[in-house]
């Protein structure tokens, strides 16, 4: 069971990077369009900041998970 | 029993306060946020967010690091003292007209003080309660704790229908809703003397006794990798889950009977009360039953059950409240009233009323406004839709909004006793409030914004009103992620006897 959680701890770096990828892109893309309304560019501007942290601390997880700091915890 | 019950109360109010201003926001907007305004609007925009999300993570900081040095009770009775007269100060402000942009700015510094206070409250009552509880009873003990969002929800809720039900339409508009505000301070006032009475937490007093309490809470808990982690797992495997559950089962569905089921105002609230009201025993039976199987699957089950049903809830609130049902044609008329101003403007109003063979009504209410001064543009037509629903119906919307309650009894019940007991004594107010907040605020505070934003990013050309459902996907996906975290990762059983000088 350890080696499943330290093994799945790079599918939370990985799922952690991808949501970073897909907001700062997705953001870009509807940033950058001609018709930008005043209430997408309050969706991102919020929604960038706090998530991308958030992510990180995800990935975060991720790495300690892999690193076996879970393993001893539980059952 | 006592001490759960005085510490539950104020821990009531404070939630009370905070919920009010979302409830109300229609007439905060109207009267200190005009829309002709940008900075005013943006200003508006910016406080609803702040206060909410991201300002909560903030409060649990700073009152967690306050908790841990100083203790539980003199915290958690500053956090219940600003709270309160942040909301009272809510109530006296004078409206945009009067003071001009000082208004908004005053609103959003009390909101953001809102939003400090309830960061720093719940996790000190939490413990507080923790604390006091006997080991094998802490589920059950805290569940008191966790039934206070949501009653506090429902008092909201009751005072303010309450209010305006009494008063009357035009004077709740004009200065009424400011009632609700003013009444917190009585409440805070009887809290804060029930809170004065009460005694530090035996094991905090323990570990003060014997000089083992933490030089620095939020360097303990967040810089030292031994508690990040448990940080990290307490928020990836259990609190974001809960967060998006709690949020989709009450505040999206009231958000979905309002703007997309279009169902009247006063029975959205009635029938969200009525679901409350029924579902809120079950944060004692969940948070008691967590005692004799444990914490973790309880919770996992609440956010398996909100993933797998969701969609075909919602889906059924949606078909009993469609106005395409067939329509009895009989009982279909429209009614037309212009009104001409001294200026020479003049006001349609067109009411459509619609009966269904389903049993429900409906009342369309368009009013357009004509300038005599054409060179300048006229305001765009508005729209007013209420739905009523047939008893039946109504039954029927109560009780799917009640199953989701069921869900976030399930989540939520015995959470405070799982976050308790992932962390010790020593630097527990700091280190479990931060993952609280941020979960539950910012993962299930934004549900309702980032559910709207899907709906509206499905809408396309071809299909302009989108798919309604669309929102779900994200708390689905969010407790997804926490189901599979959790169920990996967490602990089967946490609920082991305290002993603080260990933890220390």
């Amino acid at each position: 069971m350890n080696a499943v959680k330290r093994l799945i701890g790079i599918v939370w770096i990985a799922l952690a990077l991808a949501a970073i990828w897909f907001l700062f892109t997705r953001a870009m893309a509807e940033l950058s369009a001609a018709t930008v309304t005043p209430d997408k560019k309050i969706f991102w501007y919020t929604i960038l900041p706090v998530y991308t942290p958030l992510m990180l601390g995800m990935a975060l997880f991720g790495y300690y998970a892999l690193r076996g700091e879970y393993d001893r915890i539980g059952d | 029993m006592s001490v759960i019950l005085a510490s539950s109360v104020g821990t009531l109010i404070e939630w009370y306060d905070f919920y009010i201003y979302g409830t109300l926001a229609p007439y905060i907007a109207k009267h200190f946020f005009p829309s002709n305004n940008l900075t005013a609007s943006y200003l508006a925009a910016l406080g609803s967010f702040a206060a909410g999300f991201i300002v909560r993570p903030f409060g649990a900081l700073f009152f967690g690091r306050l908790g841990d040095l100083i203790g539980r009770k003199y915290t958690f009775l500053v956090t219940l003292l600003l709270m309160g007269l942040s909301t009272f100060g809510i109530g006296l402000i004078p409206g945009y007209d009067r003071i001009g942009i000082f208004a908004p700015i005053l609103i959003l510094l009390l909101r953001l003080l809102q939003g400090l206070a309830l960061g720093g409250e719940y996790g000190g009552a939490a413990t507080y309660v923790a604390e006091h509880s006997p080991d094998h009873r802490r589920g059950y003990y805290t569940g008191y704790i966790q039934t206070t969002a949501t009653v506090g929800l429902l008092l909201s809720i009751g005072v303010i229908l309450g209010t305006k039900n009494t008063m009357g339409d035009a004077t709740f508009d004009d200065w009424g809703w400011r009632v609700p505000f003013w009444i917190s301070i009585i409440m805070v006032a009887i809290s804060v003397y029930i809170r004065l009475k009460m005694k530090e937490s035996p094991m905090f007093s323990k570990i003060k006794l014997k000089g083992k309490l933490s030089a620095n809470p939020l360097a303990e808990s967040f810089g030292k990798r031994e508690n990040l982690k448990m940080v990290l797992l307490a928020l990836f495997g259990a609190v974001a889950g809960q967060g998006v559950i709690w949020y989709t089962g009450q505040f999206y569905a009231m958000s979905f009977m309002d703007k997309v089921c279009n169902i009247e105002f006063n029975t959205v609230r009635y029938i969200l009360a009525i679901a409350i009201v029924a579902g809120t025993p079950f944060f004692l039976v969940f948070g008691g039953w967590s005692d004799r199987i444990g914490r973790k699957w309880i919770m996992l089950a609440g956010m398996l059950l909100g993933i797998l049903t969701y969609r075909p809830i919602y889906q059924k609130m949606l078909d009993i409240s469609s106005p395409k049902a067939e329509m009895i044609a009989e009982k279909s008329s429209t009614g037309k009233a212009v009104t001409v101003s001294a200026t020479g403007d003049s006001t349609i109003v067109t009411t459509t009323l619609k009966a269904f063979v389903n049993g429900n009504t409906y009342k369309e209410t368009k009013t357009e406004k004509i300038l005599a001064d054409k060179s300048v543009a006229a305001p765009k037509a508005e729209t007013k839709k209420q739905l009523w629903l047939s008893p039946s119906n109504w039954w029927l919307m109560a009780f799917l909004v009640f199953i989701q309650i069921l869900y976030v009894t399930m989540v939520y019940g015995p959470i405070a006793a799982f976050l308790v007991e992932l962390f010790p004594t020593r630097i527990r107010y700091s280190s479990m409030s931060l993952p609280y907040h941020i979960g539950n605020g910012i993962f299930g505070g934004l549900v309702p914004y980032i559910a709207t934003f899907l709906v509206e990013q499905s809408k396309t050309p071809t299909n302009t009103t989108g798919d309604p459902l669309a929102g779900l996907f994200y708390p689905m996906i969010i407790a997804g992620v926490c189901f599979c975290i959790g169920a990996l990762y967490l602990p089967t059983r946490t609920d082991k006897p305290e002993n603080p000088e260990e933890d220390a």
